[in-house]
């Protein structure tokens, strides 16, 4: 129990603000958003507070006995910083963008107190320090997502929350499967580097690759893997900040984020590696991505397409894990904060696009870069990102993903990213074609309001801001603070045993 | 602190007297009364957990000649447990249903909980027969009270399996006090002997009370009794009255007929699998509100009886944990259900469209007991299938295992189906009332909802208390 306050306090930071939020009246509108900028404050001030504590060697922790013989267990280690600077940076600019994107809209109230606890659950995940506490907060943000997958009280949204819990809490109790047959094997343990698996000498193995294999369909509902990923392209009925908060860092992430926690800290890269289980992860991982690329090809509706292009972009990560050795870890976990960042920006934009000129079908954005010419910019930067043009985020974990196939003599990984990077172009090229090169559809008279700047300025500064740091990281991967230096420390952590 | 035990059985019977004689009074009684119980239940639990079992000879005679009362960990919990839900269906009843029904109401409350504390605590078998019977005719005239022409057919069919439960009961404590000449547990927990006599009354026994917990295919009654009976009373006997029979039937298993069963037990476990199934089902196909929550206590119920086949540690300490929440969540979610019938006056499921907009609190609750009924963590129903899980794993019950998962998901079909409804668009009906005292309906109902999700994270403490 050592500094354990510092961990209560990050989850309080959101989940406070949230509870009050619920009981505040719906025209209290400058409090609640700045009780949500609070929030937001105090979560990434205690987290770069943890950033250098962590550094400097101190340790956080919290436990107490839950069950006989399991803990409820939060501790900060290297990966959870990973995951929880990036959603509390990320919740930033997504407050920000969805104050500017709701205003004037109805039950608000409902929406930012159900967004804070969705990030509360997120913060929870990245400090969960075993399975059991894993679980307990991957089922929290179900909950709590589902709230704002319905914000929109169409019909389209109904469908998608239905859909979305069908598949959710079948991923649910099969991740509950898992882990209670991993806990009667070996009992509970938390999370430690080089994984705890391992240790364990005289292990079934049989029985090991088929718990794997259940954890991995448990978390990859979330991650959307194929065939697990339906409910992904229809949970695009929800607003522009759920869907970029849902593909960035919430839900989509939480279920990548579970499978490297599965494969670096609980089985071992190494252990998994003799297991032979990263063979079923690489094959899954390729299929998902090809398959996710190729769908996108075909989508008319923007966000559509932004969706099947994370299904795919997403088993990236995936595919780096399954990758033996440093390289191919590194692009994985740095394109976990890569493709945060990337993916947020287009949402921003599409959502821009969306609440300005009621734009969704990519033929009816000829010509906006005239028209909104920041957002079009922005669009452009994370679609190249996307794509892995240098010297943008993306490449970065593409270069190390190549590195890592070519370290294991994988060849055909290599022409799978590099069929994918085609794809990518396929469905990202028209798009930025028509935006810069068609004649205009609309004028800026045909605009929803009259803004100073081409649109709600708090919808534009978010997304600049995202765009530029999809940049930055690219451009300033080689310094230690960025997330590339983070994660190389963290693979050093992992392969040192 | 001998006076604890008395004082838990006197207070009740104290008040019941006094509020039926000054009835004028009986509101102000009765409020005092359920305040102080609840008081006396937390001494009660404190000092259990920190001086171990109680035991209380009354009259001063042990037993076999006198009757002798018990109170341990478990049992102090039950009486906690039942205490603050009277408590919040009270505060809930106190302001839902009109002044001269309230007059009836706080006696009847009082007599109730006299025969729930008599059966937590009683050690003799006989004298658990008369606290049956005090607690089932107190429960029927309770669903009786609102006269109208539907409850008062509900209440008499519920008047007659609890008759013929305690009778079944009654025919089995003669059986066993023929065969062994004693009617103390103990004792006759050491004379037990698989013959014949005794193998009847454990029939007779579980027959009956399954009868009283609307065990599959016993469950007729339960659905018409608990959905017309008034809001709080619906809680009250959902809440509690069944759990008392199922309390019952575990404490009598576990201590007499457990060690020379061979296929009662099971059969009760298997007809629970049934009854989680036909209950969810049922609760997904009906369009009643109401009648919605009460075919899922059947459901519900159903998770109890699958205790009888693992009776490992664990499986009690799940199949009480899932008790606890089952209680406060169901509890809670008949009174949130409740205000939302009486703001609309309207039963049917559709009509509630939209409705999370003008009573968000209420949706809230019904969220949260949603979240125990299910069994999502962090909640007390999850933790309960978490032991039922390991322990049927570990003695290879797949079947007990298939349920619960299944079992949960039929639930989150129906439960899910009703809050999806209530977070759609524009309210269709127009709300008839909404004022102040609908506020602290609201919350009561929040209250017992919330306390079924967060006590979750006290169920290692909580199993430690129970002792088993």
């Amino acid at each position: 129990m050592e500094n354990s306050l510092y961990l209560v306090a990050l989850l309080l930071s959101s989940f406070l603000p949230a509870l009050i939020i619920f009981f505040l009246d719906e025209k209290r509108v400058v409090l609640r958003n700045s009780l949500n900028l609070l929030g937001v404050g105090t979560k990434i001030l205690l987290v770069t507070f943890l950033f250098f504590s962590l550094r400097e060697g101190i340790h956080f922790r919290l436990s107490f006995e839950i069950i006989k013989g399991v803990e409820f267990l939060l501790k900060v280690d290297e990966l959870s910083l990973l995951f929880a600077i990036l959603s509390s940076v990320l919740w930033l600019f997504t407050t920000l963008y969805a104050i500017g994107y709701l205003k004037g809209s109805k039950n608000q109230g409902r929406f930012f107190g159900f967004f804070s606890l969705c990030v509360t659950a997120t913060i929870g995940l990245s400090i969960s320090g075993n399975l059991f506490t894993f679980f307990l907060f991957y089922e929290f943000l179900t909950l709590v997502t589902f709230p704002l997958l319905l914000h929109n009280q169409d019909q389209a949204s109904k469908q998608a929350a239905i859909t979305y819990l069908k598949y959710t809490f079948f991923g649910g109790a099969v991740f509950l499967l898992g882990i209670v047959l991993l806990h009667s094997y070996v009992g509970s343990h938390e999370f430690v580097s080089g994984g705890y698996l391992q240790r364990i000498q005289e292990g079934d193995s049989f029985y090991l690759q088929v718990v794997f294999v259940i954890l991995l369909i448990g978390v990859g509902v979330k991650a959307a893997i194929v065939p697990l990923h339906g409910w992904l392209p229809k949970a695009m009925a929800a607003p522009a900040p759920v869907s970029a908060l849902l593909h960035a860092v919430a839900v989509v992430k939480a279920g990548a984020f579970g499978v490297v926690r599965i494969v670096y800290e609980v089985y071992g890269i190494e252990f998994a590696s003799t297991l032979g289980v990263l063979y079923i992860l690489m094959f899954v991982a390729i299929i998902t991505i090809l398959y996710g690329s190729f769908k996108a090809l075909f989508q008319e509706d923007l966000k559509k397409r932004l969706a099947y292009s994370t299904v795919s972009q997403v088993s990236y990560i995936l595919l780096g894990i399954s990758l033996f050795g440093p390289l191919g870890t590194i692009g994985g976990l740095v394109h976990l904060v890569h493709q945060g960042v990337m993916k947020i920006t287009l949402f921003f934009c599409a959502g821009a696009f969306s609440a300005t000129y009621k734009i969704t079908k990519i033929s009816q954005m000829d010509g906006l870069g005239k028209t909104m010419p920041l957002a079009s910019l922005s669009f452009t930067l994370a679609a190249l990102g996307m794509i892995g043009v240098p010297p943008l985020a993306g490449f970065v974990s593409k270069w190390y993903l190549g590195l890592g196939a070519l370290e294991n003599g994988l060849w055909f990984v290599l022409g799978v990213i590099g069929v994918s990077a085609l794809l990518n172009s396929a469905y990202f090229l028209p798009i930025l074609y028509r935006i810069w090169f068609k004649a205009p559809m609309h004028e800026k008279h045909n605009a929803v309001k009259k803004f100073s700047l081409e649109a709600d300025p708090l919808l534009i500064y978010p997304l600049l801001a995202t765009a530029l740091l999809s940049l930055f990281l690219g451009v300033f991967s080689m310094s230690e603070l960025s997330p590339l230096g983070w994660v190389k420390m963290l693979v050093d952590l992992e392969y040192s045993r | 602190m001998s006076l604890i035990i008395p004082s838990l059985l006197f207070t009740p019977l104290l008040f019941a007297i006094l509020s039926y004689i000054f009835k004028k009074h009986a509101q102000i009684l009765g409020m005092l009364f359920v305040f102080l119980w609840f008081f006396l239940a937390i001494i009660t639990c404190v000092f259990v957990l920190y001086e171990g079992e109680l035991l209380y000879h009354f009259g001063g005679f042990a037993p076999p000649l006198g009757i002798s009362f018990r109170i341990d960990g478990l049992r102090s919990l039950m009486a906690l447990l039942s205490a603050f839900t009277l408590l919040v269906c009270s505060i809930y009843a106190r302001i839902y249903l009109l002044a001269p029904l309230q007059r009836h109401y706080f006696p009847l409350l009082a007599f109730l909980s006299l025969g729930i504390s008599v059966l937590f605590f009683s050690t003799d078998i006989f004298n658990l027969y008369i606290a049956l019977e005090i607690i089932g005719i107190s429960a029927v005239a309770l669903s009786a009270l609102q006269k109208s022409k539907k409850s008062i057919d509900a209440a008499l069919r519920y008047f007659f399996a609890t008759l013929i439960g305690s009778g079944f009961y009654l025919f089995a404590v003669a059986l066993l006090y023929l065969r062994y000449g004693t009617l103390f547990i103990d004792d006759l927990a050491l004379l037990i002997e698989n013959d014949l006599a005794t193998t009847i009354a454990l029939i007779f026994i579980v027959v009956g009370l399954s009868l009283k917990t609307a065990l599959f295919p016993l469950h007729y009654w339960l659905a018409p009794a608990h959905s017309n009976a008034s809001t709080p009373l619906s809680a009250l006997l959902s809440g509690l009255v069944v759990k008392t029979g199922f309390f019952l039937l575990f404490i009598l298993y576990g201590e007499l007929f457990w060690s020379i069963d061979l296929f009662v037990g099971k059969t009760l476990s298997y007809l629970g699998i049934i009854a989680i199934f036909y209950g969810g089902v049922q609760a997904f196909l009906t369009k009643d509100l109401k009648l919605m929550v009460a075919y899922s206590t059947i459901s519900q119920l159903g998770y109890l009886f699958l205790v009888f086949v693992l009776f490992s540690p664990m499986a009690i300490e799940g199949a009480f944990l899932g008790l606890f929440g089952h209680s406060l969540a169901k509890a809670g979610m008949f009174l949130s259900v409740g205000t939302l019938i009486y703001a609309l006056n309207t039963r049917n499921i559709s009509d509630f469209e939209g409705i999370s907009s003008v009573f968000p609190l209420s949706i809230f609750a019904i969220a949260l007991s949603s979240i125990t009924l299910i069994g999502l963590p962090p909640s007390l129903g999850f933790f309960a299938k978490w032991y039922y899980l390991q322990s049927a794993w570990m003695q290879q019950e797949w079947l007990v295992m298939g349920a619960l998962l299944l079992g949960s998901l039929l639930s989150a079909l129906y439960l899910f189906r009703f809050l999806i409804l209530s977070l759609g668009a524009q309210a269709k009906r127009e709300v008839l009332i909404k004022d102040k005292k609908i506020k602290i309906l609201e919350w009561c109902g929040f209250v017992l909802s919330l306390s079924s999700v967060v006590l979750g994270f006290f169920s290692y403490t909580l199993t430690k208390m129970m002792g088993i």
